[in-house]
């Protein structure tokens, strides 16, 4: 019998450990954890009145505190029976289109590319590849001048409230942003072509593919949809239910009983065909046929989506003439509100019922607690043709298909933190 | 051999904003990273060591017992802890369970089936460990956080660091105050730091850097009672500093 523990998988967010027992050449135990500490914060905005809910929900996660805080005032919005102005709409998309450029450039170019490269560290691969680490830090750059811009601050921006924004971008620093995005863009599909360049592992394993839809590829509105099903956003509790699991302090998700896959791969699963006319050129020339059922070109989808991204907020930037708006004001309510976004790692759900303005009841569901059953999942059929491996070799692949996965840990596993009843 | 100083960059529970925010420095990150001996950053490196650090710095606070273990062993590695960002400091948005009920916010979480788990009191790492300095902010602001690492790199000791409230540097900024517009604002009552961010893109402050000691906290309570902003000043309050004796009397 052979344990391998690896009680803290490095150059992710959040915190981690994975515990495998083999036994002749079988596995006999497997299971990926979360061991972040509880935060509870669907417990913490009990009672709370909804400007504060977004200011406590946005640090769930700093990465991607943008799309917390959007989904967050939009769930408010929702219960309060608010319709936010097609300007603020535009806002809001582009300042998580800006954190999701920063955030698919940290995660391919310094967690997961010296994974590809044989580097034990983006520190280790900077000297070797000085062009790579510094296009990844001009795309960060981009990314948080954007979100900064929009939201007053790159991480938890605070410019953002249910109703609008309490400070609203000068037209010039738009046309300047513009300007930057056009000169950036070859960098994306720079991006692009260097992840159709990596030699991924040959593994497969089809799973649910799910991702929000707005008439095509979504950030920020509409329903729900995997290969074969439409779910309407406020209706996600029927079909995704979160299981609680002793070893981690992040919940499992499962569709329909069965595990499921949420992110880039999911996104573009379902989307290839509604992605900008460029991010499709570059889907032919790649010569990639989707679906796409091996989980480790999620990083050349997260590459490929860049690209996409630097096209949509090229659109919006050039048509967007900003008049001055004040936040439209709340009034007390009664009333559930839900927000199903896209997070840069996947699905995320705000799901607020407020009574007399307060928040009665909350659920929120984050895109890594969605993908860890689906990770273990593919754990379980990847690791048996691995077992010849070294250990120091085998501890490698798995933390690299752990990683193609970009988990967020920090996201996932605020909910729980459990001691199992015996 | 290099004589750089060995950093270390680790983190208990928090949400990666800190860290995030101090690798984040795009233009200057290559540069910086090759004035120290990365010995340990678990968000970015493979191979992480304890042993004999410089400095320390510390992202989250400890929320379970093996993370205060965590925190034990680097103090007793490191010459300089510094405690980054509000969770560090004094727990942040997680510290609200502190002026809560706890077992009913645990409850609203749990599933029933779970026994009752024994959390551990949540605040500032110097609840456990001797911290050396202190960084405020939910995050902190970057050209602060900067400004004490080129302190410490220029062999500066003991740094210069923020003793001032939000109001100081809002006011060196011109900005209209909204307190004396009879709108409502903690600014008088939060570390600076920030550059008073928030009243400057329209936002009232909501104390994300945390109570700062010399407040005149008395008059100030008095002010906003006076204001009829009393309920709102506790909920605004109950957020990012709930371990602080000034904050837990004014939010009970
Ligand atoms: S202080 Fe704020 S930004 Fe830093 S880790 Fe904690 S929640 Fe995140
Ligand atoms: S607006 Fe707020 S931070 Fe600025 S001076 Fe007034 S009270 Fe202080
Ligand atoms: S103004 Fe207040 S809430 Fe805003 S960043 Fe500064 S300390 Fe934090």
């Amino acid at each position: 019998m052979k344990t391998v523990k690896l009680d803290h998988i490095t150059k992710i967010e959040g915190h981690a450990k994975l515990h495998l027992v083999i036994d002749n050449n079988k596995i006999k135990k497997l299971k990926l954890g979360a061991f972040e500490g509880a935060r509870y914060f669907e417990g913490l905005i009990v009672g709370r009145k909804q400007h504060d809910v977004p200011i406590i929900t946005s640090r769930i996660c700093g990465i991607c505190s943008c799309i917390h805080v959007t989904a967050s005032v939009q769930a408010v919005e929702a219960a309060f029976g608010i319709k936010a102005s097609q300007q603020t709409k535009k806002l809001r998309e582009l300042m998580v289109i800006g954190e999701r450029i920063r955030s698919h450039a940290s995660h391919l170019y310094l967690f997961a590319l010296p994974d590809y490269l044989g580097f034990e560290s983006s520190i280790a691969m900077a000297p070797k590849h000085k062009k790579e680490v510094n296009q990844a830090l001009e795309l960060i750059k981009l990314g948080n001048n954007i979100v900064t811009t929009i939201g007053a601050r790159e991480m938890h921006p605070v410019a953002t409230v249910p109703g609008g924004f309490t400070a609203l971008p000068k037209q010039e620093e738009l046309s300047n942003l513009l300007k930057r995005l056009k000169q950036q863009r070859k960098q994306a599909i720079s991006t692009a072509k260097l992840f159709a360049s990596l030699d991924y592992p040959e593994f497969e394993n089809k799973t649910q593919y799910l991702a929000l839809d707005d008439n095509g590829y979504s950030n920020i509105s509409g329903n729900i949809v995997s290969q074969d099903q439409k779910i309407n956003s406020d209706d996600y509790l029927k079909h995704i239910t979160e299981k609680i699991i002793e070893y981690s302090t992040a919940k499992f998700s499962t569709l329909n009983k069965k595990p499921f896959m949420v992110g880039s791969l999911a996104r573009l699963n379902n989307h290839f065909n509604t992605v900008s006319k460029d991010t499709q050129k570059l889907i032919e020339k790649f010569d990639l046929q989707f679906p796409i059922h091996n989980p480790f070109y999620n990083n050349l989808c997260q590459a490929l989506e860049m690209v996409h991204h630097f096209d949509e907020a090229t659109e919006i930037l050039e048509n967007l003439k900003i008049k001055p708006e004040q936040p439209a004001e709340l009034k007390n309510k009664s009333g559930r509100g839900v927000s199903a976004v896209e997070a840069p790692r996947g699905l995320l759900f705000h799901d607020y019922t407020f009574e007399n303005g307060k928040i009665k009841h909350a659920n929120i569901i984050t895109p890594t607690a969605q993908n860890l059953n689906n990770l273990e999942f593919d754990l379980w059929k990847y690791v048996p043709a691995l077992l010849k491996l070294s250990e120091p070799e085998l501890k490698f692949e798995i933390e690299k298909l752990i990683r193609a996965y970009d988990p967020c840990f920090s996201c996932s596993a605020h909910f729980l933190q459990l001691k199992l009843e015996r | 051999m290099t004589n750089k100083p060995r950093l270390g960059v680790f983190s208990v529970t928090g949400c990666f904003g800190c860290q995030l925010t101090l690798a984040f420095v795009e233009d200057i990150l290559l540069e910086l990273l090759d004035k120290f001996e990365i010995a340990a950053f678990p968000m970015l490196k493979q191979e992480n060591s304890y042993e004999n650090l410089d400095i320390a710095i510390i992202e989250g606070s400890a929320c379970r017992q093996e993370e205060i273990e965590e925190l034990k062993k680097i103090r007793n590695n490191s010459k300089i802890v510094v405690a980054l960002g509000a969770c560090a400091n004094s727990g942040s948005v997680q510290s609200i369970i502190e002026v809560s009920d706890k077992k009913q916010v645990m409850e609203t979480v749990y599933n029933k089936k779970y026994k009752q788990y024994n959390p551990v009191e949540v605040g500032g790492i110097d609840k456990h460990i001797k911290v050396d300095f202190h960084i405020y902010g939910c995050p902190p602001d970057k050209e602060d956080l900067l400004l004490f690492i080129k302190q410490l790199l220029a062999g500066n000791i003991k740094p210069k660091q923020v003793d001032y409230n939000v109001c100081v540097e809002c006011r060196a900024k011109a900005n209209p105050c909204l307190l004396q517009e009879g709108k409502f604002c903690v600014g008088a009552l939060t570390h600076g730091g920030c550059n008073a961010l928030c009243p400057t893109n329209g936002h009232y402050c909501f104390g994300c850097h945390g109570y700062w000691e010399d407040s005149n906290v008395e008059a100030l309570t008095e002010l906003f009672k006076e204001y009829g902003f009393d309920k709102q000043l506790k909920n605004i309050l109950a957020k990012f500093d709930c371990t602080s004796k000034q904050i837990k009397q004014i939010v009970k």
